[in-house]
């Protein structure tokens, strides 16, 4: 017979996994962190906050109704107001008791208690101070007491006051000073310049009895060491971050800690001093600019390093890699000079000579990626005549020409006409013959059909809307259109409508007949500037393009 | 071993492997709730506050007897009011001779063994069996103390 059931071993370590799961449950149910403990605690702590909140928004509403009030007038304005308003603490908590406003020599305040919970309220706003235990809680008493102004870090003297419980009618107090070994008659406070303990004494006809001691040790006049600085800049913020350390605790004076900073360009309009080492500058911060920033360190006895710490640094520049965008408009100038376009380059019956000068209109940014920044001209930079076999020949070859003559290389590294290949604009110089299309120049003999490096330009500008500029130009490439009867020899034209058309600078025929045509149109140009470049001025619009300049070291 | 009994087996560890891993979640879990709960709460963790605002030290290792120069120190209270922070205590001179006058240094110490501050003592001569006040204070807040130590100068 086959047995179904489960071995005596598998049972025994099931058996043991569940009561490892019921364990994992239990704790999460009834353990410390469990869900019902957190759920108690979550909703103390939100209950806290909410009381916090409540008397904050009293305070504010007093510090704004009595701007003027002082300190003991706010406080207790506001502790009326609580007074009056209690119902709304009950909804938060089951007892609720309102102290009576207390003023002293340093602060205001009054204490809120809801279900044993103290709530501290003064002019820096409330405080949670704790749980209050339960009021049978009975505290010693000191038969001496001393009291210090001021009671925390100061860089200058400290007055101890002494007093006494004991009938002043049977006792006296006598004082000395650490290090003494005579002891005074206590008239009056004692003002300590250094840090010392005060040692007092009850003294009556029976001799001397109980002894106090009080110790002021919140004298710092140890000014902190100077902070030490780093400053990293962009193009237009300034971002510190500093860090001091307190003058180590002497026999005389102890080590206050760092309290804060402050900052400043150039030493002028420092500002408040704040806890964080970290400060960012970011308004009126200009590109390409050396700043001197100064950083002061504060302690908490009020004592101010002695040499601001100090860091020179230059901000970034906006390079055109990083400024420019497609179809911004960019102020640019070409080296002035004249050249003359030979008629053995053109096809026409005369060389024709001009001006870079000539052009004064804006460039555009066409593109901005891997390859580089290249910026077209906004319009055409002259009117090129070109004829004829020659001309359809050297048509690429001779808008290139033109096109490095309007590289400025103070900032641009190359220019070529637009339509050629971006990276590696060619064009021809020698002539192919064969039987069929003779007149053709070897670099173009392949182009039996359209070359399309001039669809890129073209999509681009297109793209960007600066395809269309109301005129002719030509674009840097061929056509040739040919069937049994002949063949045309084109240049390729972008017409003032923004479309490619061809125009046909040479038609042959199959009966030997030749034609030469001739056209002016305009020429368009794309430099590449230097990475480098960075933008001193403008916007990139019509009205305010964007100058370029070489950044100074 | 059959077929059957091997996939039970399978089974039988992975659920192992799923609830150790529990286990070990809700360890590391409650731990991270302690750490963070102590740190909310060091500011306040050794203060308890009376009705009219003093701030009474409620550590445990503070209230411990503690002994300097054969004198038992014993009762302490440390508290802060007014930002100013009180040590008493008791002085017992359980020997069977007169100790002398001395002056020693109260380091009053955090939690993790810092000293936040040292208080001066003055100790008058006791005789054998006599007891008196330690009475010892400072400016500033130290209500949150966990300990002190006392050292004779």
């Amino acid at each position: 017979m086959k047995n179904k059931g489960i071995t005596l071993l598998s049972l025994v370590i099931t058996v043991i996994i569940m009561i490892i799961l019921a364990g994992v449950t239990i704790n999460l149910t009834i353990g410390d962190s469990s869900i019902f403990k957190n759920g108690v605690l979550a909703r103390e702590e939100t209950k806290k906050a909410q009381i916090k909140e409540y008397l904050d928004l009293k305070l504010l509403d007093e510090q704004l109704s009595n701007y003027n009030g002082t300190a003991e007038v706010i406080i207790g304005k506001t502790r009326e107001n609580v007074y009056n308003n209690q119902d709304d603490l009950k909804k938060m908590g089951n007892e609720v008791e309102i102290q009576e406003a207390i003023t002293t020599e340093e602060e205001s305040l009054f204490y809120v208690i809801v279900d044993k919970y103290v709530y501290k309220v003064s002019m820096d706003g409330t405080t949670y101070e704790g749980e209050q235990t339960g009021e049978d809680t009975e505290l010693q008493e000191g038969a001496i007491t001393f009291g210090y102004t001021p009671n925390n870090y100061t860089n200058g003297s400290v007055k101890v006051k002494i007093t006494t419980n004991a009938n002043p009618n049977e006792y006296t107090i006598e004082y000395r000073e650490q290090n003494e070994t005579t002891w005074k008659k206590y008239t009056g406070e004692i003002e300590v310049s250094v840090n010392k303990s005060i040692y007092a004494r009850l003294k009556n006809v029976m001799g001397a009895t109980t002894i106090a001691t009080g110790t002021v040790n919140i004298i710092d006049a140890l000014k902190p060491n100077t902070p030490t600085i780093n400053v990293e800049t962009t193009t237009n913020t300034l971002n510190i971050t500093a860090s001091a350390t307190d003058q180590d605790a002497t026999t005389d004076y102890v080590c206050s800690g760092i309290a804060g900073y402050c900052f400043s360009i150039d030493g002028e309009k420092w500002t408040d001093y704040q806890k964080s080492g970290e400060y960012t500058y970011n308004d009126g911060i200009t590109q390409g600019t050396n700043y001197t920033v100064y950083v002061k360190a504060k302690d908490n006895a009020g004592n101010e390093c002695e040499i601001p710490a100090s860091k020179t640094v230059k901000t970034l520049y906006d390079t055109v890699t990083t400024k420019l965008k497609v179809g911004d408009y960019v102020s640019y100038s070409p080296t002035s000079q004249s050249y003359t376009l030979a008629s053995t380059d053109t096809g026409t019956s005369s060389d024709q000579t001009f001006k870079t000068g000539d052009y004064t209109g804006l460039w555009r940014v066409i593109y901005n990626d891997s390859t580089g920044v290249e910026l077209i001209s906004a319009s055409s930079v002259i009117n090129l005549t070109m004829n004829g076999k020659v001309g359809y020949n050297k048509l690429v070859a001779t808008l290139n020409t033109i096109a490095s003559k309007y590289v400025n290389t103070t900032y641009a590294s190359s220019g070529r006409s637009v339509g050629s290949n971006r990276t590696s604009p060619t064009g021809a110089s020698s002539y192919y013959t064969n039987s069929s299309y003779s007149y053709i120049a070897s670099s173009a003999k392949d182009m039996i059909v359209a070359d399309s490096d001039y669809k890129t330009d073209f999509n681009a500008m297109t793209n960007a809307g600066m395809a269309n500029i109301g005129a002719d130009y030509w674009m840097a490439s061929r056509y040739i259109y040919a069937d049994s009867n002949g063949a045309a020899f084109h240049g390729v034209v972008v017409d003032s409508t923004g479309s490619i058309i061809n125009l046909g600078l040479r038609c042959t025929h199959s009966y030997g007949e030749s034609t030469d045509h001739e056209y002016t149109k305009g020429v368009r140009v794309v430099v590449k500037l230097n990475n480098n470049d960075y933008i001193t001025s403008g916007s990139g619009t019509t009205s305010s393009p964007y100058s370029i300049a070489v950044p100074k070291n | 071993m059959k077929k059957s009994e091997k996939k039970m087996i399978a089974i039988i560890i992975i659920i192992g492997v799923i609830v150790i891993g529990g286990i070990l979640v809700t360890r590391n879990l409650r731990n991270k709730n302690n750490n963070e709960d102590e740190t909310n709460e060091v500011k306040e963790e050794f203060v308890s506050v009376l009705e009219d605002g003093t701030k009474l030290n409620i550590s445990n290792q503070l209230a411990q007897a503690k002994k300097v120069n054969s004198l038992d120190l014993t009762n302490f209270q440390l508290t802060t009011k007014n930002n100013v922070t009180v040590l008493l205590g008791t002085i017992t001179n359980n020997t069977n001779q007169t100790v002398g006058e001395f002056e020693a240094d109260v380091k009053i110490l955090d939690k993790q063994g810092n000293e936040l501050a040292t208080f001066g003592l003055l100790v008058g001569a006791l005789e054998a069996g006599a007891s008196t006040q330690l009475n010892t204070s400072a400016p500033r807040d130290y209500a949150n103390a966990y300990d002190f130590e006392i050292i004779k100068r």
